[in-house]
């Protein structure tokens, strides 16, 4: 396995423990990326499913018990859908059950209350691909049709979750970026102290004629099939933990219905990107080694005199 | 010998070239030599090696001869003087060239210098495989190098289950095996009884009949005596040239008629 031209010059108990940490930092890497992926995709589905949209909000008059107020809303609901239907730049104006937007309230004010409370009514529109909206003029025209109503493009909830997203992934690079580094500093102290144990071998290396690029190829490939082989390791049990991760929260979601944080996670979808994710770092995490290890080795030779 | 005639060392144009416009392997000019604050070890020392020559180098323990090799082969510098290896000024020779440089030297350390977790064959593949001879020329020629030594039946061996004759052996095969321009030998002979000695000897002499100029030191008077080569001699840190008994005889091919029956 090791080939004729290993001369097992690297080959010592200072490099023992890079398999193992190696599978570490790239187990961190793996998560920091599928964490980081994951908030981008949440993002830019959001983004996708929110960008074609409008909520309008008809608040409610205040008593809700009397006919004739239901007859108000209903009237004021009915003025806004009239509206709606003929601006330009809207494919579709649904509005939203009230039972829908009961249910919605109920997690947190609870069932009584929910059936008390005058509750607003919510128009959903889709907006056409093919006209632009007028967002200005609709705002305005609603408020003379039924005063109080607004028009939500969920663009501030939406730059909240952005940015929260983004912070998200900016974490998960400098964690790599970090991690990374921690490679490099390991593979550059097993390499110096292989270097050290091996003094006298490669004196007589250089004095038979060896250049330092057949040092340092005996030391690039060891440290390289080590960090591979943790690289593999760590991906592994990194994909483990997150079919883990999401096994334990879709059963949670089953259990307590949709709330929060438990469906975010059950919603991870491991897909291209994150598979690609998984399988590159061990690619990364051996070339990182076997570029530092080269680099470590010939600089420390030319240092000899 | 097979491993010699098959030219294992891919050699370069230019190191023929070289070799063939070059007028001395090595020529030592007023070389001073002592280390940091020891005494003078070389002083003075001047003298020349013809390519194709073979010579003995005698002198008392700590004469300086392990010093004088390792000024040769590129392992230590002169304190004053100039040397010169295969016509190049060794002081010009930027440390990116002293691998090629080497790899025309071969050396038999005194203390052998084998690598002590790689097997017989595998040290004595070392020079092969470093200047990237083909895996199946190894095979072919490193046995029978090892076999010619008399150790043919220690291929796997790791040097530190061999006894000092037979890593002496090892050592001198890893010299060889490259078919150096010069071989410098320090005590080849240092461990081993007078009948593998001389048959060692029968080797360098070989490799010096393919063109290989050869410095044997040494201390075995009884095996100087016994080849006719000629000698230099280090004592008080001076280097003198000894005319054999039988130097108005031609120095080569009188090899021959020195040899025993």
């Amino acid at each position: 396995m090791w080939g004729r031209n290993d001369l097992a010059l690297a080959r010592d108990p200072s490099t023992r423990f890079l398999p193992g940490l190696l599978a570490v930092l790239v187990y961190l890497a793996a998560l920091a990326a599928v964490g980081g992926l994951t908030a981008q995709g949440f993002v830019s589905d959001w983004d996708r499913r929110l960008a074609g949209s409008l909520t309008i909000q008809i608040p409610p008059t205040l008593n809700t018990g009397d006919d004739a107020s239901r007859a108000a809303s209903a009237e004021r609901r009915d003025a806004v859908l009239r509206l709606l239907k003929v601006t330009p730049g809207i494919a579709d104006a649904r509005p939203i059950p009230e039972a829908d937007s009961a249910a919605l309230l109920e997690p947190w004010l609870g069932p009584e209350l929910v059936r008390t409370l005058p509750l607003p009514l919510l128009v959903d529109v889709r907006l056409a691909q093919s006209q632009p909206l007028d967002r200005e003029s609709l705002a305005e025209r609603l408020e003379n049709a039924a005063p109080g109503t607004t028009l939500d493009d969920h663009a501030r909830w939406l730059a909240d979750a952005q940015a929260l997203a983004r912070s998200v992934a900016v974490t998960g690079l400098v964690v790599i970026a970090l991690v990374s580094m921690a490679a490099v500093l390991a593979v550059v102290f097993a390499v110096r102290t292989g270097l050290g144990v091996h003094r006298n071998e490669i004196e007589v290396l250089h004095l038979i004629g060896a250049p330092d690029r057949f040092i340092a190829r005996q030391f690039q490939r060891h440290t390289g099939r080590l960090a591979a082989v943790g690289g593999v390791i760590g991906s592994i049990l990194a994909i483990i933990t997150v079919i883990a991760l999401r096994w334990t929260a879709t059963d949670t979601t089953a259990v307590t219905g949709p709330a929060g944080f438990a469906t975010l996670i059950a919603s991870i979808d491991f897909g291209l990107r994150d598979w690609l994710a998984v399988i590159a770092l061990p690619v990364a995490a051996t070339v990182i080694s076997t570029l530092t290890a080269r680099a470590s080795v010939m600089l420390s030779l030319a240092r000899l005199p | 010998m097979s491993f010699f005639r098959h030219g294992v060392r891919p050699r370069s144009g230019r190191a023929e070239k070289e070799r063939g416009a070059s007028s001395q392997v090595v020529r030592f000019e007023n070389v001073f030599m002592r280390y940091d604050g020891g005494p003078v070890i070389l002083r003075d020392v001047s003298f020349e090696l013809e390519p194709g020559s073979f010579h003995f180098l005698t002198g008392g323990s700590g004469a300086g001869k392990s010093t004088l090799l390792r000024l040769m082969y590129l392992g230590a510098r002169p304190v004053s003087g100039n040397i010169r290896l295969f016509d190049r000024d060794i002081s010009g020779i930027r440390r990116a060239e002293r691998p090629a440089m080497r790899r025309r030297v071969g050396v038999v350390f005194q203390d052998f210098r084998l690598i002590p977790h790689l097997s017989a064959l595998d040290n004595v593949a070392l020079p092969l495989r470093i200047a990237g001879t083909r895996e199946a020329l190894i095979r072919e020629h490193v046995p029978e190098l090892l076999a010619w030594v008399g150790l043919s039946g220690h291929l796997d061996a790791l040097p530190a289950t061999l006894s000092g004759g037979q890593q002496q052996r090892i050592a001198i095969a890893r010299a060889v095996i490259g078919r150096p321009n010069l071989l410098l030998a320090d005590e080849p002979t240092g461990n081993v009884d007078d009948r593998i000695a001389i048959r060692l000897l029968y080797l360098f002499e070989e490799l010096n009949k393919m063109g290989t100029t050869v410095l044997i030191a040494t201390h075995n008077e009884s095996l100087v005596k016994r080849f006719d080569h000629p000698r230099l001699h280090l004592e008080g840190a001076r280097l003198s040239r000894v005319q054999m008994p039988s130097a108005a005889a031609p120095a080569r091919p009188g090899n021959a008629a020195a040899r025993p029956a």
